[in-house]
C-alpha cells in the first residue's frame, strides 16, 4: 500500500520519528543553556536554579574576620555558612577582602549569626551582634544581594548588614 | 492539509523551547539571571542531593601562588546548595585538589552517624576548555551504590552566554558588579 505523504513516500512513521526528534528538539537536547555536563562524568537530571541571592562579606577593617551567617530554606532546611575574609587593602587586584556566596531563590531567611575578627596577636573579637533574620517577602527577595561590611579594629569591630 | 498539520506540529516546538526559562532570557529576557553572564564572575554551586551532610573544599587557582581553599562544611540534605562566586579570571576549579583527583578530600557524614571520604575522581575543570567567565559551574553529589565511595560528584555548566539579560527582575551579578567597582573592591 502507497503511502499518502507526497514527501516520504511508503513510509508513514518517519513522519513520526520526525516530530519525535522535533519534539525532543523543542525540550533542550539541542538547547546549549540547559544543565549539561562539561566533561564524560553523566551529571543527573538536576532542577535549574530560579534565581539567586548573594550574600556577600566585605571586609573593611585591618584585621582578618569571619562571618557566621545562618540560611533557612523555604522548606525548613538551614545551611550554617561560615564566610572567612582577609585584611582590607587598597589594591583592587586583591580579592581576597571580599567572599561572595550565591543561594538559590528557596529562601526563606538569612541571617548574621556574628562576626569573629583576629587580631595580629592571636586573639579574636565577636563584633556587637542583635541581627534580625532578613525574611523573605519583606527584606529578601530573589535577585537581591545581602552585603555585610566588617569595618573598624580590634576591639571596635562593626558589622553592617545592608539590602541591595 | 495534513502536511502543513504535521509541519507546524514539528516547528511550533522548536519555536517555543517547551517554555525552557533559559530559551525565554535569551530572546525576551528572563525574571533572574542563574549565571553571572556578561559580569567578571564565575559561580561556583554545590548541589546536594544526597542523605548525608557535607565537608566540600573547593580549590581553584588564578594563575598566582598559592591557590585557593574554600571549605564549605556542614552542606547538609536540608541545606541542599550553596554556591561561591569567584572574581574573574579563574585558570582551574576542582573539588579537593587540583592536581589529585583522587585525593578523598570530601567528607560525608550520613544520619546513621558513619562517615566516608570521598573524591572528585576527575582532572580540575579548565578556564577556556570547560567553563568561561560568566558561567556557573554545579558540582552535584548524588548517591550512586556503583561508586566505591557510594557518592558521586558529577560537574555540569550553565553557559554565561544564555544569562546575558535584560532581566525584568534585577541582576544581581551585576549589582555586586557595580558595588564592588564603586567602593574599591
Amino acid at each position: 500500500m502507497m503511502s499518502r505523504h507526497p514527501l516520504v513516500p511508503g513510509c508513514a512513521g518517519a513522519w513520526w520519528a520526525a516530530l519525535g526528534l522535533a519534539l525532543v528538539a523543542g525540550c533542550g537536547a539541542l538547547n546549549p543553556s540547559l544543565v549539561g555536563t562539561v566533561t564524560s562524568s553523566a551529571a543527573p537530571g538536576i532542577d535549574e536554579p530560579t534565581g539567586t541571592i548573594l550574600i556577600a562579606v566585605v571586609n573593611a577593617s585591618p584585621a582578618s574576620a569571619a562571618a557566621e551567617v545562618q540560611v533557612t530554606k523555604k522548606d525548613g532546611g538551614i545551611l550554617s555558612l561560615v564566610i572567612p575574609v582577609q585584611p582590607a587593602d587598597s589594591d583592587p587586584a586583591n580579592e581576597s577582602d571580599h567572599t561572595t556566596m550565591a543561594q538559590d531563590c528557596d529562601v526563606a531567611s538569612i541571617q548574621l549569626i556574628k562576626v569573629l575578627a583576629f587580631s595580629a596577636s592571636g586573639g579574636y573579637q565577636e563584633a556587637a551582634s542583635n541581627y534580625l533574620p532578613l525574611t523573605d517577602g519583606v527584606e529578601l527577595s530573589c535577585g537581591k544581594v545581602v552585603v555585610i561590611t566588617i569595618s573598624g579594629n580590634t576591639p571596635n569591630i562593626l558589622a553592617t548588614v545592608q539590602v541591595f | 492539509m495534513r502536511n502543513i498539520r504535521l509541519v507546524t506540529l514539528m516547528v511550533l516546538p522548536c519555536l517555543a523551547g517547551c517554555l525552557n526559562p533559559d530559551i525565554v532570557s535569551t530572546t525576551v529576557g528572563g525574571l533572574y539571571p542563574v549565571a553571572p553572564g556578561n559580569e567578571q564572575f564565575v559561580l561556583v554551586r554545590l548541589i546536594n542531593q544526597t542523605t548525608a551532610t557535607l565537608d566540600v573544599p573547593i580549590v581553584y587557582d588564578d594563575g598566582s601562588l598559592p591557590t585557593f581553599t574554600f571549605f564549605v562544611r556542614g552542606l547538609s540534605p536540608g541545606g541542599r546548595d550553596t554556591g561561591l562566586l569567584l572574581d574573574w579570571p579563574i585558570v582551574r576549579v576542582a573539588i579537593g585538589d587540583l592536581n589529585n583527583p583522587y585525593l578523598p578530600a570530601v567528607s560525608a557524614l550520613f544520619p546513621n552517624g558513619s562517615s566516608i571520604a570521598v573524591a572528585f575522581g576527575l582532572p580540575a575543570l579548565q578556564a577556556g576548555v570547560d567553563f568561561n567567565r560568566g558561567d556557573t559551574i554545579l558540582f552535584i553529589f548524588t548517591e550512586d551504590s556503583r561508586s566505591s565511595a557510594y557518592i558521586r560528584v558529577s560537574p555540569a555548566l550553565i553557559r554565561g552566554s544564555t544569562q546575558t539579560g535584560p532581566f525584568s527582575r534585577g541582576d544581581p551579578f551585576l549589582r555586586l558588579q557595580i558595588l564592588l567597582e564603586s567602593t574599591g573592591y
